[in-house]
C-alpha cells in the first residue's frame, strides 16, 4: 500500500479521458486516495480568468420561439400599419410564406422605476422590470428549430459542439461534489436533443445531467436508475458489501490499478447518491408562501413553477449551470397560427413562476451572483403567417437577463420599426455567449479546448462581449 | 494598381493616388478619415492588429487590395464598391459595421468620397497582414513529417528465442529500456481475453473446458481459428468499423428522423469482416461501390449499400439554404474519409489553410470537387426536410410489396382520422349547443382564468372547463368585435343576466337564417406544422349582426374552440377507442416494410472538373477555382499521378489512390487501428490523427513492418489477427509492472487490463443470464425509414428490451441508450477510432437498479439452480459461468454468509421459504455480475 505502488500516470490519463454523468463522484474519491499529490478532481472549483460578476446561471429556455413584438419589444408602427404589406425586404432565406404586417393582440405597459415596457402576457414578470436587462437586438442565423436550438445552446448549427453549460462546467468546475455542475430540468429531446446539453469533445464530466425530459411532469423528473423498487436499503447494503469484498480481492489478484480502485469507490458513491438527489428534489420543506410564489398551488403554473423552484434549490447547493426548459409535447411557443391562444396559454404557464423565481432569488440574496437568462431559439416575424400566426424569425428577437452583474430596468439594442431585423447595437448569439462567459469571469477567447488539431471555443471565431449590459 | 487603372479608364488619373488633389484630401481628412477610424479600424487596421476577412482599411492600398472577397473599393464608382454596399446595410449577408448601420450623413460622406475618386493620402502603412504573420505551408518541408514519408522496408531485429516477428520488435525495445515482457497468461485468462477480443462474448463453460483439456502445442491457435470462423467475429469487429463510420439509425442533429435503411450497411460491414474481404476492396466499395463493375445484381446492390459510408453523417435536414446544406455534407464526407483512412483532419481546411498540417485550402476544395460531383440527396424529393439519396436494393416486385403494404396504413389512418373527427364533432356540437351557457359562465371569471377557476364554474353547469378558459380569454381579446361587445357592455353595466337573453335570441336568429356559401382552402407550410385556415378573413366588420354571430359560432378557433389536446376531454370510452386505433396505426406503421432501398450516394448529374474555393468556408463568397485532385503532401512520396475522368465524380480514382501500395498513410492507419483494438492503445496513440499534432509512434519500425506485411498478405485482416494473437506480446500476463523507464506501458511490459465495452457489458449480462438471442442481421430499428424518432414530442418510443446482441439495438443520435452512454459508447455523429474507458457512479447505479441487471441476475440464478441442489455445487457453477474459473473456499464462505444474511433480511417481507431462497440467489447472482471480475478482462 505504499505510495510508490500507486501508478499516478494512469490516473492522470484516465482523468483526461473523462467520464460520463456524475464524473465528479468517482474523481473526488480518486483525488482523496492520491495521498500527497495535488487534487486531481477536474470539477474542483477553478479560478476564473478575472473576477466574476456571476457565479452561476439559470437559463429559462422557452422552446419554439416566443414572439418579441408581443412580449418585450413594443412596436407602435406595427399597430398603425396592421394589414399592410411590409415596407422592407424579407431575408434571402425564409422559413415559410408570410403575408402582411400583423399587430400585437396585447397591450404594453410600463413597469417599475425604470418604466420598462412589458406586454400583458407577462404581468408578473413586469413587476420585476427593474431587475431585467432586456436585449432587444438579438440575432442568430438559423431559421429552423433544430439549427437554431443548436446554435443557441452550442454556438454551432452545423456540427456537434459542446453546449454552453458544458463549457461553463469545464471552465469553472462545481462547488458541490455531490451534485453535477450542470443540470437540465425537463429538456426537450427533439431538435438537437442531447447535443443541447452534451459535452461533445470536452471531457464527459462537463456534460449536463438531465432530470426527466419535456414529456415528463416536473414532479416525476428524476435521474435515471436512482432507485430500485422493492429493494430495501439493508439488502442493497449487504449486496454492496459482498461486491466490495469481491472487488478488493480482484484488485489484489489483478494488480492494483486506478480503474479498479475507482470502481470500488464508485459503488459507495452511487449508494450515497441514492439519497442525496431525492432529498434535493423533495420540496416538502418549502413554506406555503414559497409554494404560492412559484404558482405551485395552481395547475396552470404548477409544473413550470416546480421546475423553477428546483432551479433555485440546485443553485443554493452550488450547481453552476441550471437549464429550465418550457416545452410540452408540441413545440410550445411555435405559433405559426393562433398566436393569441397559444401565447396566452404559454405565458400563463410561465409568467408567475418566473417572477416567483426572481423574487425568491432576490430575497435570498442569490440574485446578486446568479445570472438568469430568458429566451427562445429565435423570435417571430412581425408579418402574419396565415391569418393569425407568426413565422420563425432569427433576424431580430429579444432575450433578457437578470441579476449576476447586469443592469436592471435596462433596454439594450433595438430592432427596426416593425421588429423584423435587429438594427441598433446588434447582439449575435456568439456575442451573448461571450457576454455570459464574461459575467462568469471567463474570457471567451481564452476558454479553449484542443481537439482534432484545433483550439475550439464556445464562440468559434466570433463573439464580442457586450459591456453595455453590465452594471 | 495598374490593372485597376486600366479598368477604370477615364478616372484613372484621378485615382492615381501619388498626388491626390488638395480639396480631395481635405474632404478625406474632414469627412472620411474620422468615420473610418470610428467605425472600421477596430477590426480592420494594422494598428488594432486585426484584419477580419483579410481586409485592412487604414491604408489606401489596403482598401484597393481588399480582403477575401476582392477589392473593397472601386474608386469613382460607389455602386461597385463593396465597402459602400456593406455600410448601406441593404444586403442581409454583408452589413458593416456588424452592430448597427452608420448614420446617414456618414454614409453620404463615404459615397461622395468614393464617387469623387476616393482621394486618399494614406500611404505610410504596409498592407501585409498585421499582427500574426500568416503561416505559409511548405509542402516539401512538411512532407518530411514521419507519416508522410514512404513506408520503409524494415528487417525485424534478431532476438533469440522469438518465434513471432512482432515479438522481435517488442522485446528489443523493452530490452533497450532494461525491461522484459511478462510471463504468459494462464489458459483461463487467455481464452476469456481471446473470446471477448474476437467475438465480444464471454467463453462458455464448455469452451473453457475444451481448451483446458487440449494439451497440444497449437491448442490456442485452434481457439483463435475457431473464433475467427465464428460469425460473431464479424459482429465484434464490424462494430469497430461502425465506430469509425459514425454509424447510426437516426439522423440526430436538428430533425431526428430514422435512417431506416442504414442497417443494410451495418450488415454489409459485418459480413465483409466475416468474409475477410480484403481491406483495399472494402475501402473502395465504401467510397465508390456504385462505380465498380459487378457480375450480378446482388453484387451491384451490395456495392451500392457500401456507399452508405459517405452518407451516414448527421445532417441539418431542415436547413432552408440548400446550397449550404450540400456543402455541409461535402465537408462531412471529406472529414470522415480523411479521418477513417488517413488519420487526417481535413475539415480544418474548409475555411483556411490547415493551421498545423500541410493541407492548403486548395487541397480541400480539390477533394470538394469530387464530393460535390457526388449526390447525397435525392433530386426528385424536395421539401423543408431534405431527402437523402436511397439506392435501390431490390427488384420491382419487392417495391410492389412495400407499396401495397402502405395501402393498409392509409386505410388505418383514415379510420383514425374519422374517429378523431367524430369525437371532436361531438364535443363541438355539444359546445355549440351550450354556446349561450359558455358566454354566461365566462362572465363569472376573470379575463385570464386558470383552469382550476374555470372548472369550478363550468362543471356544475355541465360545461367543460378547458373550453370555458378559452371562451373567457377569447371574449376578453375580442372586446371590440361586434358579436362580443354586447357581452362586455352587459358585464360593465353589472347586468350579466342580459347575456343569456341577448345571445339566446341572437343565436336563434342564426339558426333561422340560411347560410351563405364560404370558401375554404388548406394551407401547407414548410415544416411539420400544417394548419387549415380560412382563405379570407375579413374580420367581422362589414358582416351583418347575424353573419358575424354565425362566423363566431363556426370559427374553429373562436370562443367555442376545443383545447389543443381535445382527446383529454373526450368521454372515457371515446378516448379509449381513439387511443386503441392510434396504437394500431403506430403498430402497422412500425412494422411496415420499407422500400427495398439503402442510404447511399451516386454520381451527380453534373460532374464538376473544378470547384471554387469558398472564402472563409462561405458558400456565398467564392474564390478561384481548383481542379479535382488529391492532397499534395501525401503525393510527394508516391509515384503515380491521379487523373480524373470527365464522366464520373472521381471517387473511384480517389479510392485507387488511397489503396495504392505507396500511399504513406492508408495501411499505416489501418494496422494501427487493428493494433489499438487488440491492445487498447495504438502504436500511434492518436489513432485518428497522424498529422503534425498527432502522437509519434512508440514502435515506428513495427508500424512500417506491419503496414507492408498487411499489404503483402492481400490486405487480410484475419491474417493480421492471427499474427497478433499468436504473439507473446498479446499472450503475456497483465499484472501491472509500471516503471520509470516506461510509465505508461507504451513498451508493453504487460498486457493492459481492460474494461468491457458497452456492448460487451450488455451482451455478457444477458449471455451469462442465458437470455441472449444470437440471431444475426436484418432490420432492427423499430421505425420506418424517415419516421420521426421524436417528432416534436420528447416521448421516447425507442425500446431497448430486445434480447438480440447490442449491435442490433437502435443507435439513436441525440438520445443514446443509457447503458451505451454510461459505458463510453462513442458519439454516433462523430467518427471514433478508439473509445475511452471510464469509471463513474452512474455505471454502478445502472448495475444496481436497472431492469437489465435484474433480468440477468434472475436468469443466472435459474441456470445455477438447475445445476444442482447443493449450495457449493451451485456456487462452483456460478463462478465458471461468470468468471470462467474455479471458486475459492474463501469465496464460497462469503457467498454462503450472504445467502444466510439475505434470508434473514427477507424474512419479514417474504413468507414462503422457497420464494425467499429464490430471491436471495437472485441478489447473490446480481452481486457477482456487478463485481469487477465480470466487467474487466485480464
Amino acid at each position: 500500500m505504499n505510495a510508490g505502488n500507486v501508478p499516478l500516470f494512469s490516473r492522470r490519463a484516465m482523468l483526461q479521458q473523462s467520464s460520463a454523468g456524475f464524473g465528479w463522484l468517482a474523481f473526488s474519491a480518486l483525488a482523496s486516495s492520491a495521498a500527497g499529490s495535488a487534487p486531481l478532481d477536474p470539477l474542483a472549483p477553478k479560478k476564473p480568468h478575472f473576477p466574476a460578476r456571476a457565479k452561476r446561471v439559470i437559463f429559462l429556455f422557452m422552446k419554439g420561439g416566443p414572439s418579441h413584438v408581443d412580449t418585450f419589444d413594443p412596436k407602435p408602427l406595427l399597430d398603425r400599419d396592421h394589414g399592410k404589406p411590409p415596407p422592407f425586404d424579407l431575408p434571402r432565406v425564409k422559413f415559410a410564406q408570410t403575408g402582411n404586417l400583423l399587430r400585437s393582440p396585447w397591450k404594453f405597459r410600463r413597469y417599475g422605476q425604470s418604466g420598462l415596457e412589458v406586454s400583458d402576457l407577462f404581468p408578473h414578470v413586469g413587476q420585476c422590470a427593474d431587475d431585467l436587462c432586456v436585449v432587444r437586438s438579438m440575432y442568430g442565423t438559423n431559421p429552423a428549430h433544430g439549427g437554431a436550438l443548436l446554435k443557441l445552446h452550442t454556438g454551432s448549427d452545423v456540427s456537434v459542439r459542446p453546449s454552453m453549460g458544458a463549457w461553463v462546467s469545464y471552465g469553472l468546475g462545481t462547488e458541490n461534489h455531490d451534485l453535477p455542475a450542470f443540470v437540465t430540468i425537463c429538456p426537450t429531446l427533439a431538435h438537437g436533443g442531447v447535443n443541447n446539453w452534451g459535452s461533445a469533445f470536452l471531457p464527459a464530466w462537463s456534460q449536463g445531467t438531465p432530470l426527466g425530459n419535456a414529456s415528463v411532469p416536473a414532479a416525476q423528473a428524476i435521474v435515471k436508475h436512482i432507485a430500485r423498487e422493492g429493494m430495501s436499503a439493508e439488502l442493497q447494503r449487504m449486496q454492496l458489501d459482498l461486491v466490495g469484498d469481491l472487488n478488493h480481492a480482484y484488485s489484489e489478484a489483478a494488480g492494483r490499478q486506478d480503474a479498479l480502485e475507482a470502481r470500488i469507490n464508485s459503488f459507495e458513491l452511487a449508494y450515497r447518491m441514492q439519497s442525496t438527489l431525492p432529498d434535493l428534489q423533495d420540496i416538502s420543506g418549502e413554506t406555503e408562501a414559497t409554494r404560492k410564489l412559484y404558482g405551485l398551488d395552481d395547475p396552470v403554473t404548477a409544473n413550470f413553477g416546480r421546475q423553477c423552484l428546483m432551479a433555485r434549490r440546485f443553485c443554493e447547493r452550488g450547481v453552476r449551470f441550471v437549464q429550465v426548459t418550457h416545452s410540452d409535447a408540441f413545440v410550445q411557443w411555435d405559433q405559426h397560427g393562433d398566436l393569441l391562444k397559444g401565447h396566452s396559454k404559454n405565458a400563463a404557464e410561465v409568467d408567475k413562476p418566473i417572477a416567483g423565481l426572481l423574487k425568491d432569488l432576490r430575497s435570498r440574496g442569490l440574485l446578486e451572483d446568479t445570472l438568469v437568462l430568458w429566451g427562445g431559439e429565435f423570435g417571430r416575424t412581425p408579418v402574419a403567417q396565415g391569418t393569425n400566426g407568426r413565422d420563425h424569425n432569427p433576424h431580430g428577437f429579444t432575450m433578457w437577463m437578470a441579476g449576476g452583474g447586469v443592469k436592471g430596468g435596462h433596454v439594450h439594442g433595438a430592432t427596426d420599426d416593425y421588429g423584423y431585423y435587429a438594427q441598433e447595437d446588434k447582439v449575435h448569439i456568439h456575442d451573448l455567449h461571450a457576454t455570459l462567459l464574461h459575467l462568469l469571469g471567463l474570457d471567451h477567447e481564452r476558454l479553449t479546448y484542443r481537439y482534432a488539431g484545433r483550439d475550439f471555443r464556445l464562440t468559434d471565431i466570433a463573439g464580442h462581449v457586450v459591456h453595455e449590459v453590465m452594471a | 494598381m495598374s490593372c485597376l487603372i486600366g479598368l477604370l479608364g477615364g478616372v484613372a488619373s484621378r485615382v492615381d493616388a501619388a498626388e491626390p488633389d488638395a480639396a480631395g484630401v481635405d474632404f478625406f481628412e474632414k469627412k472620411v478619415r474620422p468615420v473610418l477610424i470610428a467605425r472600421c479600424y477596430e477590426c480592420h487596421s494594422v494598428e488594432a492588429g486585426k484584419s477580419k476577412g483579410g481586409l485592412v482599411m487604414d491604408s489606401r492600398d489596403g482598401l484597393l487590395k481588399g480582403g477575401d472577397t476582392g477589392p473593397a473599393l472601386v474608386a469613382g464608382d460607389a455602386d461597385k464598391s463593396l465597402i459602400i454596399a456593406a455600410v448601406r446595410y441593404k444586403n442581409q449577408d454583408m452589413q458593416m459595421p456588424p452592430k448597427k448601420a452608420i448614420p446617414a450623413d456618414e454614409l453620404k460622406a463615404l459615397e461622395d468620397w468614393v464617387a469623387m475618386g476616393a482621394p486618399d493620402p494614406r500611404t505610410a502603412v504596409a498592407v501585409s497582414a498585421p499582427g500574426k504573420s500568416a503561416r505559409v505551408i511548405d509542402i516539401a518541408k512538411d512532407s518530411q513529417h514521419w507519416a508522410f514519408q514512404p513506408i520503409r522496408a524494415v528487417t525485424p531485429p534478431v532476438v533469440q528465442g522469438v518465434r513471432n516477428l512482432i515479438d522481435a520488435f517488442i522485446v528489443s525495445r523493452l530490452k533497450g529500456a532494461g525491461l522484459e515482457m511478462s510471463a504468459p497468461a494462464d489458459k483461463r485468462t487467455l481464452i476469456r481475453r481471446a473470446t471477448f477480443d474476437l467475438t465480444g462474448l464471454p467463453p462458455t463453460v464448455a469452451e473453457v473446458e475444451a481448451f483446458l483439456s487440449d494439451r497440444s502445442p497449437d491448442a490456442f491457435a485452434k481457439v483463435v481459428e475457431r473464433l475467427l470462423r465464428s460469425p460473431h467475429y464479424g459482429e465484434k469487429w464490424g462494430r469497430h468499423w461502425l465506430d469509425v463510420s459514425r454509424y447510426a439509425d437516426s439522423n440526430g442533429l436538428d430533425e431526428n428522423i430514422a435512417l431506416g435503411t442504414a442497417w443494410r450497411f451495418r450488415d454489409y460491414v459485418v459480413s465483409s469482416f466475416n468474409a475477410d474481404k480484403p481491406f483495399d476492396r472494402f475501402l473502395t466499395e465504401q467510397l465508390a461501390g456504385d462505380l465498380l463493375p459487378s457480375r450480378s445484381v446482388e453484387q451491384r446492390h451490395e456495392q451500392s449499400v457500401a456507399t452508405a459510408f459517405l452518407n451516414l453523417g448527421a445532417k441539418v435536414l431542415a436547413e432552408p439554404d440548400k446550397d449550404r446544406l450540400v456543402m455541409d455534407v461535402v465537408d462531412e464526407q471529406i472529414d470522415v474519409m480523411g479521418r477513417a483512412f488517413m488519420g487526417m483532419t481535413f475539415g480544418c481546411a474548409r475555411c483556411h489553410d490547415h493551421k498545423f498540417d500541410p493541407i492548403p485550402q486548395d487541397d480541400y476544395y480539390a477533394l470538394g470537387a469530387i464530393f460535390k460531383s457526388t449526390a447525397a440527396f435525392s433530386s426528385d424529393r424536395t421539401g423543408a426536410i431534405s431527402y437523402w439519396f436511397e439506392t435501390p436494393t431490390g427488384s420491382l416486385d419487392d417495391f410492389a410489396v412495400a407499396k401495397s403494404a402502405e395501402l393498409a396504413l392509409e386505410a388505418k389512418k383514415k379510420e383514425v382520422n374519422a374517429a378523431v373527427s367524430a369525437a371532436d364533432k361531438v364535443l363541438k356540437d355539444d359546445a355549440r349547443a351550450h354556446a349561450v351557457d359558455y358566454l354566461v359562465a365566462a362572465a363569472k371569471l376573470p379575463p385570464q382564468p386558470t383552469l382550476t377557476e374555470a372548472r369550478a364554474v363550468a362543471e356544475p353547469l355541465g360545461l367543460k372547463g378547458e373550453i370555458l378558459v378559452n371562451t373567457r380569454v377569447f371574449v376578453a381579446a375580442n372586446a371590440s368585435d361586434a358579436t362580443f361587445s354586447p357581452w362586455h357592455e352587459a358585464v360593465k353595466a353589472g347586468q350579466p343576466d342580459e347575456i343569456a337573453q341577448y345571445y339566446t335570441q341572437l343565436f336563434a336568429r342564426v339558426e333561422k337564417t340560411p347560410e351563405p356559401t364560404a370558401k375554404k382552402k388548406a394551407v401547407k407550410e414548410p415544416g411539420d406544422e400544417s394548419v387549415a385556415v380560412e382563405e379570407v378573413d375579413k374580420g367581422s366588420a362589414g358582416l351583418s349582426e347575424v353573419e358575424a354571430a354565425r362566423k363566431a359560432l363556426n370559427d374553429p378557433r373562436g370562443f367555442l374552440a376545443l383545447p389543443p389536446q381535445p382527446h383529454l376531454i373526450y368521454p372515457t370510452e371515446v378516448a379509449a377507442k381513439v387511443h386503441r386505433l392510434k396504437d394500431e396505426q403506430e403498430e402497422i406503421e412500425k412494422n411496415l416494410p420499407d422500400l427495398p432501398t439503402a442510404i447511399g450516394v451516386r454520381d451527380s448529374d453534373q460532374i464538376l472538373s473544378d470547384l471554387a474555393v469558398h472564402i472563409r468556408g462561405n458558400h456565398l463568397a467564392l474564390g478561384k477555382r481548383v481542379p479535382r485532385g488529391v492532397p499534395q503532401v501525401m503525393q510527394v512520396s508516391m509515384r503515380g499521378k491521379t487523373s480524373f475522368p470527365k464522366t464520373s465524380s472521381g471517387r473511384l480514382e480517389l479510392a485507387q489512390w488511397l489503396t495504392s501500395a505507396d500511399h504513406p498513410l492508408t495501411s499505416r492507419v489501418l494496422v494501427n487501428r487493428v493494433w489499438a483494438w487488440h491492445f487498447g492503445k495504438g502504436i500511434v496513440g492518436s489513432v485518428d490523427n497522424f498529422g503534425m499534432l498527432g502522437d509519434t509512434p512508440s514502435h515506428p519500425e513495427l508500424l512500417d513492418w506491419l503496414a507492408k506485411w498487411v499489404m503483402e498478405n492481400g490486405w487480410s485482416l484475419k491474417d493480421l489477427h492471427r499474427l497478433i494473437l499468436t504473439s507473446a506480446a498479446w499472450q503475456q500476463g497483465s499484472a501491472p509492472k509500471f516503471s520509470e523507464a516506461d510509465p505508461e506501458n507504451k513498451l508493453l511490459a504487460f498486457f493492459p487490463v481492460r474494461r468491457l465495452e458497452a456492448e460487451e457489458v450488455r451482451d455478457a449480462l444477458l449471455h451469462v443470464g442465458g437470455r441472449l438471442d444470437l440471431c444475426m442481421g436484418g432490420k432492427t430499428v423499430p421505425l420506418r425509414n424517415r419516421q420521426f424518432v421524436f417528432n416534436h414530442t420528447s416521448m421516447d418510443a425507442t425500446k431497448y428490451d430486445s434480447r438480440r446482441r447490442a449491435l442490433y439495438l437502435p443507435v439513436i443520435r441525440n438520445n443514446l441508450y443509457d447503458l451505451f452512454q454510461q459505458f463510453d459508447y462513442p458519439d454516433p455523429a462523430v467518427s471514433t477510432g478508439l473509445r475511452s474507458s471510464t469509471v463513474v457512479s452512474p455505471q454502478a447505479l445502472l448495475l444496481m437498479n436497472s431492469a437489465l441487471s435484474a433480468e440477468a441476475a434472475l436468469g443466472l440464478a435459474g441456470r445455477v439452480k438447475a445445476v444442482a441442489d447443493d449450495v457449493d455445487e451451485r456456487l462452483k457453477a456460478m463462478w465458471k459461468m461468470a468468471y470462467a474459473r474455479e471458486i475459492s473456499p474463501d469465496e464460497i464462505g462469503r457467498c454462503r454468509n450472504f445467502l444466510v444474511a439475505a434470508d434473514a433480511s427477507l424474512a419479514s417481507s417474504i413468507g414462503d421459504p422457497a420464494a425467499r431462497d429464490g430471491r436471495a440467489w437472485e441478489l447473490l447472482c446480481q452481486a457477482v455480475l456487478m463485481a469487477s471480475e465480470f466487467i474487466y478482462l485480464r
